[in-house]
């Protein structure tokens, strides 16, 4: 079970790294947290572009890309490069654009994204 | 599995005794690795020895064209003193800890030296804070004293500990080696060179070298990208450990 599990995870990361090289565009690190009153999404993309990073809503989808100076040594004094980080993020249904903000710092991305859905508190008698 | 001792070679007449052990395997933000390759290579460190991670298939670094094993131990000379670095290119399998952890104290044991552990610690809301705070434990309250008369740590009260820290904190008390942790708020799956540069200044302030930090933090960015790799393979491995154990409070006495 766990040598089944380890394979899988191999092969995704096989995967991801085929496709990174092959594109040249990078998939970040990220995670999307959820706050009562929002989500906030936040990724690493050491060396992007601040003043060219895109960030797009479509329906419940966020889209970032950050163009990028990524390069690190590999073999025969080859360098790996890529030139941009993508990612799409299937945001839930509550995500509501108006109101959202991002901000870069050291090399992580930041977007914080309201929820539409109003909460009614109940008072308790 | 807790007794089992993973292969290690050093060369002993290479390796000071009483020289502190710093280990910096991959963990949580790569703050250990950072800090052990930032120490090694601004210091000119010589690769002396290594420890060979049992469950992993056969793997060897190559780096300029010298082969080398991925889990290696440096030393490096600074300022009239010798450390012993411990430094790895992949990270530990959850199964391998025990058996590393007790590689690492044999280590010391045979050196007479006590084991510097550094690492992080993960902190949700790491981005809005400048200066991330160094916690330190010890199971020798020496250690904790000089640490602490540093001015630059806190000591690390309530919480728990997983992984390699953890095993080599039980491994020590078998084998009477003196343990100290600094561990320091971080970015938990983003490698994070703002929290080792503060593990290097305690260090600094610990063992009296002036190993300067402004050069690490300059190549912050471009060092975050060379560890990508290592850092997805490090998150997809604490996904298998219980590390949200660390964002927990123990439930404690009852009075």
């Amino acid at each position: 079970m766990e040598e089944a599990f380890e394979e899988e995870v191999e092969n995704m990361l096989t995967h991801l790294k085929e496709l990174e090289l092959s594109s040249r565009c990078l998939e970040p690190f990220y995670e999307l947290f959820e706050k009562p009153e929002e989500y906030i999404l936040r990724m690493d993309i050491p060396g992007a572009d601040r003043d060219k990073i895109e960030v797009r809503g479509r329906g419940r989808i966020i889209s970032i890309y950050a163009p990028c100076n990524y390069s690190v040594p590999y073999r025969d004094g080859v360098r790996t490069c890529a030139t941009c980080y993508r990612l799409e993020v299937e945001l839930p249904a509550d995500a509501s654009w108006e109101g959202a903000r991002q901000r870069y710092k050291e090399g992580v991305l930041e977007i914080r994204i309201p929820r539409s859905v109003k909460e009614y508190r109940i008072k308790i008698e | 599995m807790s007794g089992s001792v993973a292969p290690y070679v050093f060369e002993k007449k290479r390796v000071e005794q009483g020289a502190p052990v710093i280990e910096g395997l991959p963990e949580v933000g790569l703050v250990g690795t950072i800090t052990a390759a930032y120490i090694a290579s601004s210091l000119g460190g010589d690769a002396v020895g290594y420890i060979e991670i049992p469950d992993l298939p056969p793997i060897v670094t190559v780096l300029e064209s010298r082969i080398l094993e991925p889990c290696r131990l440096y030393s490096v000379s600074v300022e009239q003193r010798k450390l012993l670095l411990l430094y790895s290119d992949v990270p530990v399998p959850p199964r391998s800890m025990w058996s590393i952890a007790n590689s690492v104290t044999e280590i010391a044991s045979t050196i007479k030296s006590p084991v510097i552990s550094v690492g992080g610690i993960p902190e949700p809301d790491r981005l809005d804070i400048e200066k991330p705070k160094v916690y330190v434990l010890s199971n020798d309250e020496e250690l904790v004293r000089m640490a602490l008369a540093t001015d630059y740590v806190q000591r690390f009260e309530n919480g728990y500990l997983t992984g390699v820290k953890a095993a080599i904190l039980k491994s020590a008390a078998k084998r009477d080696v003196r343990v100290l942790l600094a561990l320091v708020q971080s970015h938990m799956n983003y490698p994070d060179p703002g929290a080792a540069a503060e593990v290097v200044t305690f260090l600094n302030k610990l063992l009296g070298m002036s190993i300067p930090v402004a050069p690490l933090l300059e190549q912050a960015e471009q060092l975050k990208m060379q560890m990508r790799d290592l850092m997805r393979r490090t998150s997809t491995n604490l996904s298998k450990m219980p590390i949200g154990l660390q964002l927990e409070s123990p439930p404690g006495y009852i009075k």
